[in-house]
């Protein structure tokens, strides 16, 4: 049984018909929040597409418009920078598969409505990285993290390239082979989603992730990858694309054996348990059930909660408690520490083994 | 008592830190300092296991110091 | 109510604790903040300004309080918080008030993307508005305060906002800063005016801030339609001359001294030259601020 506690910014995605009877300091509340988790646009455009956004109360209804502005200029901005992707990487051959923000605006897909984008992710064979480095090199593309201990981590652990900023046009780009590091214990077959891509439609050259494995990859970007300032804009995204997914039939047992199929099983169950509690997405009970093979062993499963349901709240003073701050470390990815392989251990305990001690640790 | 081979450096570990240097070394992956705590306190409550975190976390920041073990990403 | 009619503790209690909902033209920004300097520009330089109740809606939400760190015991330093979080680094506790006006800009500039935001002076005489955009430095808040102690209506001294469908300029009246050199300009050219102190070594030179004039927060919500657009150029013992700007240099112009012109795109174009087909454009230099006043006085009579 878990609580989550409700933070506007949930209930207003949860049920957008309600907002234009709020009061003003419901609405001030939200706004803030809104904004904190790059949901305002998001807000905006759902009660414009409802037509409801002329009975929101004037005051803040200017920020919803305004939040429009942004996020209209911003997916032609992704266009532009695709555009400038595929020229890049003309020479090369080969189709480019579009993840995240840039694949749900291409797919024309309901999360790419309100999104405020960031960078452009894409993903590549490992076979091909090289190559594809060069050619975005030569084309204005540098890389970050100069520090060579960075670099080393990255190309050596790491399921993309450092982010590879543009030199004029100051966008960056994400190229990824994989979609979690090397040394996780998921492994994923990177080449089964590059095989089960499908292209975009009008756009030749382009390929986005097959639905189960789009959802999939948003799930475990989510709960295995990420710095959770942005995590309940990353579950408004999985919530929308299980909505649209949903009605589709066999997407549910699609998923499900689909995840098994690439042991993110793990992150399913989080996706489905989450997105039901925070956001009310309509995940039937058999698909929970299904993916319950996912799920962690107990006690893991209820400090998971308490991690999560504070990391998922958006990034706001307002929205957070004495924890979680270190919740939010917790699931930073930085927190998946490794031995080093060569370390060579000869141990002997000289002390009482921890378990023993548990009845004096204070 | 814990022999770094590479470094050719012995150091004492206090209970907690030898507990989660043998949890890093059974598992041959990386794993999560929430897993490393559920590993320990596998009858916890989540609250306290949450307690727990700022402990492991210190502990592994010791590690990176000592070149015992080193986090995923930079 | 306004500003005047709290007094000066109650001011101070306000802002130490709930906050002060403050309204600037179109926006109301709830500050809240412990230092005196704080306080004391406020009841100063916004005294004829409205105060909205806790019920009422605040678009903003911002602190003028000393860094969390351990520095704020040897030399005293103050941090703007949007809604908690520092956008610039913390600067010298006795700069509280220009940072507050500082970040009450960017407050504007980085969200209020429902107007075109034009980094430019706006002030107004018998019902059309002269926009001055300019790079600091130009001279155009010395103009700016200048005009205004002549009679013109304050719009803005920094941030012109443009409704992006009908091109009117909506009044957004705050204290005018002026720099360095300026700050005797305007005090010996209008002994009347009200400012405040001048604050050493910011990262512009000494600032001080004019305090609008009451008529213009009063009509605060009477938006104006643009009419001159203006580039000024201060220059020592220059005769006052105005050039006739072609509407391609001064659209670039315009959109060029946009924050967020981009973000507007197409409707952003078309704005824009609504504005410039509704405007004579001129490059203005000058040297005697007198001078420069009674030109413009006599431009706004033939108009």
């Amino acid at each position: 049984m878990i609580v989550a506690r409700p933070n506007p910014v949930s209930i207003a995605l949860r049920d957008p018909r309600a907002l234009p009877r709020w009061t003003f300091a419901e609405w001030e509340a939200l706004i803030r929040q809104a904004r904190r988790a790059n949901l305002i646009s998001r807000l905006a455009v759902l009660l414009d597409e409802r037509g409801l956004l002329q009975d929101v109360p004037a005051a803040p209804r200017a920020h919803l418009r305004a939040a429009l502005v942004v996020s209209q200029a911003q997916a032609e901005a992704v266009r532009r920078e695709v555009a400038y992707v595929r020229k890049a990487l003309a020479r090369i051959g080969g189709d480019i598969v579009l993840l995240k923000g840039a694949a749900y605006l291409f797919a024309a897909l309901p999360p790419a409505r309100g999104r405020v984008f960031t960078d452009i992710d894409i993903l590549v064979p490992a076979s091909a990285l090289a190559e594809v480095e060069a050619a975005l090199m030569l084309h204005g593309w540098a890389t970050t993290h100069h520090d060579p201990y960075d670099q080393r981590y990255y190309r050596r652990w790491m399921h993309e390239l450092p982010p590879l900023l543009h030199v004029t046009r100051e966008t960056v780009l994400d190229v990824h082979h994989a979609i979690l590091p090397t040394t996780a214990r998921l492994k994923p077959d990177s080449a089964k989603l590059l095989q089960a891509s499908q292209p975009v439609a009008g756009e030749p050259g382009l390929r986005v992730l097959a639905p189960c494995d789009m959802v999939l990859h948003s799930a475990t970007h989510l709960f295995f990858n990420e710095e959770l300032a942005s995590g309940l804009r990353d579950l408004a995204d999985l919530d929308s694309l299980l909505r649209h997914f949903g009605g589709q039939a066999e997407f549910w047992q699609q998923l499900t054996a689909r995840a098994r199929e690439l042991d993110l099983a793990r992150p399913l169950y989080y996706a489905l348990r989450y997105t039901r509690h925070i956001l009310a997405t309509p995940v039937p009970d058999p698909a929970l059930k299904a993916a319950e093979i996912g799920r962690p062993p107990n006690v893991l499963n209820r400090l998971m909660d308490a991690l999560f349901l504070r990391a998922l709240q958006p990034d706001h003073p307002a929205a957070a408690d004495r924890l979680t701050p270190l919740a939010r470390r917790s699931l930073y990815v930085r927190g998946h520490w490794l031995r080093m392989p060569p370390l060579l251990l000869a141990y002997h305990l000289t002390v009482k083994a921890f378990r023993s001690e548990k009845g004096d640790a204070s | 008592m814990v022999l770094n081979a590479r470094s050719g450096s012995t150091h004492l570990l206090e209970p907690l830190a030898a507990e989660v240097l043998r949890a890093l070394a059974e598992a041959d992956a990386g794993m999560s300092i929430p897993d490393i705590v559920a590993c320990l306190r596998d009858d916890a409550a989540a609250e306290e296991a949450l307690e727990w975190l700022s402990a492991v976390e210190s502990v592994l920041t010791e590690f990176q110091r000592l070149g015992l073990a080193e986090p995923e990403q930079p | 109510m306004i500003v005047a009619d709290l007094p000066e503790k109650e001011l101070a209690r306000r802002l130490a604790g709930a906050g002060l909902r403050l309204r600037t033209g179109p926006l109301v920004t709830e500050i809240r903040s412990r230092l005196t300097k704080v306080a004391e520009g406020i009841a100063l330089h916004y005294s004829d300004y409205p105060i909205e109740a806790s019920e009422d809606f605040a678009d903003f939400h911002v602190r003028l309080a000393p860094p969390g760190s351990v520095r704020r015991w040897l030399r005293p330093q103050v941090t703007f918080q949007f809604d908690g979080a520092p956008p610039f680094l913390p600067l010298p506790a006795d700069q509280a008030f220009p940072i507050m006006e500082w970040g009450l800009n960017w407050c504007v500039s980085s969200h209020c993307h429902q107007y075109l935001v034009i980094h430019a002076a706006v002030v107004e005489r018998s019902g059309c508005a002269l926009l001055l955009p300019a790079p600091p430095g130009s001279g155009k808040s010395t103009l700016c305060a200048g005009l205004v102690s002549r009679g013109w209506r304050l719009l803005s001294d920094e941030l012109a906002l443009i409704d992006p469908l009908t091109a009117n300029i909506t009044p957004l009246p705050r204290p005018i800063s002026l720099k360095n050199a300026s700050i005797d300009v305007i005090r010996a050219f209008s002994p009347d005016a009200v400012l405040g102190p001048t604050v050493r070594d910011t990262l512009k030179g000494s600032v001080a801030h004019v305090k609008a004039p009451a008529d213009s927060v009063l009509r605060a919500a009477e938006p104006a339609r643009p009419r001159w657009i203006v580039l000024p150029r201060y220059q020592a013992g220059v005769p006052a001359r105005l050039e006739r700007l072609r509407k391609g240099r001064a659209f670039m112009q315009l959109a060029d001294s946009a924050f967020n012109y981009n973000l507007h795109g197409r409707n952003g174009f078309e704005a824009l030259a609504r504005v410039i087909d509704a405007s004579d454009c001129y490059e203005f230099a000058y040297g005697d601020l007198e001078e420069a006043v009674g030109l413009f006085d006599r431009l706004a009579t033939a108009a």
